[in-house]
C-alpha cells in the first residue's frame, strides 16, 4: 500500500461524490476521442476539474492521459484527422461546440510538457515570450512580470544574475522550472502538466512537486503521472484512466487507501500497469 | 592485440573470425582513407596548377591594375587586363539572380514544410528538386530563344541578352538549391519548439516567425549562399544570355535601366576566350588568373555559409 499523502488539505467525508458543494472549473461530458477518423482512444468520459485543486491524471501507459489533458487546450486539433465528440467546458463555456479561438483559450489555459523544450533563446525571453504576444513591451512591467513569474516557479535566485544568457545552459531541472515560469507569465487559470518530472532527477522532482504545491493556491493544476507517490504527494484529486476510460475519480486520500475498482488497487499496488 | 601475444594459440583459434574481420576492417578503412585523399590531392594540383599558370601574369600586370583596371581588351595592341568590368558583371547577375531566387527559394520551402498537406509534400519536393537537375545549357538555350527575343520585341531593346535575363535563367538553377536546404532545415526544427509557443497562445503565423524561421536560420543560410555560389560559379547560362559585352553598367544613373544592359562575368570570359588564345601568352595568363579570383570568390561564399550557419547555430547564442 502506498502511504497516505501527507498534503490533502482540511479532512472531508468520503461520500462517492464529494465535488458537490465545490466551484468547477473545467467539465467534460460524455466525451469520446477519436485519433485518425475512427481509433477511439477516449471513450465515454465525465469527469470535474475544481478550482484550485491539483487534479492528477494516472493510468497504465496508453490509456490515454496525455490525449485527454491536450483536449483542455485544443492541442490535439494541431493533429490531422483527430476528432472530439461530447462536450469540455471551460468556465461553464463549451471550447469545442463554440466559435472560440483555440489562441485564447491557449492563454488561458497553459501547458507544461514531458520533456522540457525551452526556446533557444535567453532565460529572460524565454518568460517573455506569452507576455510579448499580447503586446506587453513595457519594459518595467515586463521585467516585473518575468522577476514575479520566476520566483513562482523557484527559479529566481539560480537565474537572477544571467537571465540574458542562453535557457539551454540550464540543467534539465532548471529548464523546466523555466518552462513552468513562461506558462505562468502568461497568467494562465489552468496549468496542464504532462509529466513533468519524467525527464528529472529526484532532487528536480522533488523542487517541482514542492511548487506544484504552492501553484494550487493561484491556479488550478491538472497533472498527469507516472509515479503514483508523486500523485499521492502533490495531489488533491486523482483519476484513474485504463484503455481509455476513466475507472474512478476520487479525493487523492481516498484513491489510494480505499478504491472502489479493484482495477484501480491493481494499478496504484503496483500489480499491473 | 596484445591478447595475442600472450597466447598466440589460444587465442587464434578463439578469435580466429574477429581477427579476420580486423583485418577486413583495416582493408576498409584504408580504401576510404585512399578515396578521401584521392579528392584532396586532386583538389590540390588543380589549384597548384591554377596558381602557377596565374601567378605568371603578374609580372606584366599589376595586381592592382588587373582587378580594378576598367578595360578589358585583351586581344588589343597594346592589350587592356582589366577585370573590375567583368567582376560587377558576375557580382551583379548573382545579386539580381539571389533578390529573385531568395524569396521564391524560401517561400517554397516555408510552402512545402509548413502549409502543404504530405500529399503535396510528397509531389512538389521531387518536383523542385527535379528543376535542379536540368542541364544549364538547357536553361541558357531557353533564356537565347525564348526570353531574349520576346524581352526585346516587348520592352524595344537593342538586345534580350542582358542581366535580367540571365538573372532569371540562373535564379531558376538556384531555387532548388535554396529551398531543397531551407525545407530540410525548417523540417528539422524539433517539433516541441512550436508546439510550446502554440501552447503560449502564440498564433500559427507568429509561431512560424518567431520559433520555426529562427530555428532553421542557420540551414537556410546555409542554403541561400549556396545557391548563390551557384549562381557566381555558372558559366554555360551566363555564357549564352548574358550578352557578353565587357562594360561597367551604369548603376545609379540608369536605375533600373541597367538591369537591360549586357555583361560579360567571370566564367563566360573563361569560357569564351580560352580555346582562342595561344597558349602561354599574357592573355592565357590573365584567363587563369581570372580562374584564381573566382575561386576565391566563390570560397569566400563557402566560408561565409559555414560562417553563417554557425553564426545562427541556436546553441548558446540565445541573442535571437
Ligand atoms: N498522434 C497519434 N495518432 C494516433 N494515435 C495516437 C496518437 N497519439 C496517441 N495515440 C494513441 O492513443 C492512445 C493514448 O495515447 P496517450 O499518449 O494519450 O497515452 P498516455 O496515457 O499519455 O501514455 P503514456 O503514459 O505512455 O504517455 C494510445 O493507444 C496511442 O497509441
Ligand atoms: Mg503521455
Amino acid at each position: 500500500m502506498v502511504e497516505s499523502p501527507a498534503r490533502v488539505a482540511a479532512p472531508s467525508p468520503p461520500t462517492a461524490s464529494p465535488q458537490e458543494n465545490e466551484e468547477t472549473v473545467l467539465e467534460v461530458r460524455r466525451l469520446n476521442f477519436y485519433y485518425d477518423g475512427d481509433a477511439l482512444a477516449l471513450s465515454d468520459i465525465n469527469m470535474k476539474i475544481l478550482r484550485h485543486r491539483v487534479t492528477a491524471l494516472i493510468g497504465p501507459s496508453g490509456c490515454g492521459k496525455s490525449t485527454f489533458l491536450r483536449l483542455f487546450n485544443r492541442m490535439n486539433d494541431l493533429i490531422p484527422g483527430t476528432r472530439v465528440e461530447g462536450q469540455v467546458l471551460f468556465e461553464g463555456v463549451d471550447i469545442y461546440g463554440s466559435d472560440l479561438d483555440p489562441v485564447d483559450l491557449r492563454r488561458r489555459v497553459g501547458m507544461v510538457f514531458q520533456k522540457p523544450n525551452p526556446f533557444p533563446k535567453s532565460i529572460y525571453n524565454n518568460v517573455a515570450y506569452g507576455p510579448r504576444l499580447l503586446g506587453l513591451c513595457d519594459q518595467t512591467a515586463l521585467d516585473g512580470l518575468v522577476e514575479r513569474s520566476l520566483k513562482q516557479a523557484a527559479l529566481w535566485n539560480e537565474v537572477k544574475d544571467i537571465l540574458h544568457h542562453s535557457a539551454l545552459g540550464l540543467s534539465g531541472g532548471q529548464q523546466q522550472r523555466l518552462c513552468i515560469a513562461r506558462a505562468l507569465a502568461n497568467q494562465p487559470e489552468v496549468l496542464l502538466m504532462d509529466e513533468p518530472t519524467s525527464a528529472l532527477d529526484p532532487i528536480a522532482t522533488a523542487h517541482i512537486e514542492e511548487l506544484v504545491g504552492e501553484l494550487r493556491r493561484d491556479y488550478t493544476v491538472v497533472i498527469v503521472t507516472h509515479n503514483m507517490q508523486q500523485a499521492a504527494r502533490v495531489s488533491d484529486e486523482t483519476a484513474f484512466f485504463y484503455m481509455g476510460k476513466l475507472v474512478e475519480m476520487d479525493k487523492t486520500s481516498l484513491i489510494f487507501t480505499r478504491p472502489r475498482h479493484a482495477q484501480t488497487e491493481h494499478y496504484i499496488t503496483g500489480r499491473f500497469g | 592485440m596484445a591478447r595475442r601475444k600472450e597466447a598466440p594459440e589460444a587465442s587464434r583459434l578463439k578469435c580466429g573470425a574477429g581477427a579476420r574481420s580486423h583485418a577486413r576492417e583495416a582493408r576498409v578503412r584504408a580504401i576510404f582513407i585512399v578515396s578521401g585523399c584521392f579528392s584532396l590531392v586532386v583538389m590540390a594540383l588543380i589549384v597548384l596548377f591554377l596558381f602557377r599558370e596565374g601567378i605568371g601574369l603578374f609580372g606584366e600586370v599589376r595586381p592592382w591594375d588587373f582587378i580594378f583596371g576598367k578595360l578589358w581588351y585583351p586581344t588589343y595592341d597594346p592589350p587592356d587586363f582589366g577585370i573590375l568590368p567583368l567582376i560587377t558583371g558576375s557580382l551583379l547577375v548573382t545579386l539580381v539572380s539571389s533578390l529573385i531566387a531568395v524569396p521564391l527559394g524560401v517561400g517554397a520551402a516555408l510552402y512545402l514544410a509548413e502549409v502543404a498537406s504530405p500529399r503535396v509534400r510528397e509531389w512538389v519536393k521531387p518536383a523542385v528538386e527535379l528543376l535542379a537537375s536540368l542541364p544549364s545549357v538547357v536553361l541558357g538555350f531557353v533564356g537565347m530563344v525564348v526570353i531574349a527575343p520576346l524581352m526585346q520585341e516587348w520592352l524595344d531593346l537593342p538586345t534580350g541578352l542582358n542581366i535580367i535575363n540571365a538573372s532569371m535563367m540562373l535564379a531558376l538553377m538556384a531555387i532548388p538549391t535554396i529551398a531543397s536546404i531551407s525545407e530540410d532545415a525548417l523540417y528539422a526544427v524539433p517539433r516541441d519548439l512550436p508546439e510550446a509557443s502554440l501552447a503560449l497562445g502564440a498564433t500559427p503565423w507568429e509561431t512560424l516567425v518567431k520559433v520555426t524561421i529562427p530555428g532553421a536560420l542557420s540551414g537556410i543560410s546555409t542554403g541561400v549562399i549556396l545557391g548563390m555560389s551557384r549562381a557566381m560559379g555558372e558559366t554555360m547560362v551566363v555564357l549564352m544570355v548574358a550578352g557578353g559585352a565587357a562594360q561597367i553598367p551604369d548603376l545609379l544613373g540608369s536605375f533600373p535601366g541597367f538591369l537591360f544592359e549586357s555583361v560579360r562575368p567571370l566564367p563566360a570570359t573563361i569560357a569564351a576566350e580560352m580555346g582562342e588564345t595561344p597558349y602561354g601568352g599574357t592573355h592565357y595568363h590573365a584567363l587563369f588568373a581570372i580562374g584564381m579570383v573566382l575561386f576565391f570568390i566563390t570560397l569566400g561564399f563557402n566560408l561565409l555559409a559555414t560562417w553563417l550557419s554557425k553564426r545562427f547555430q541556436q546553441k548558446g547564442a540565445a541573442t535571437l
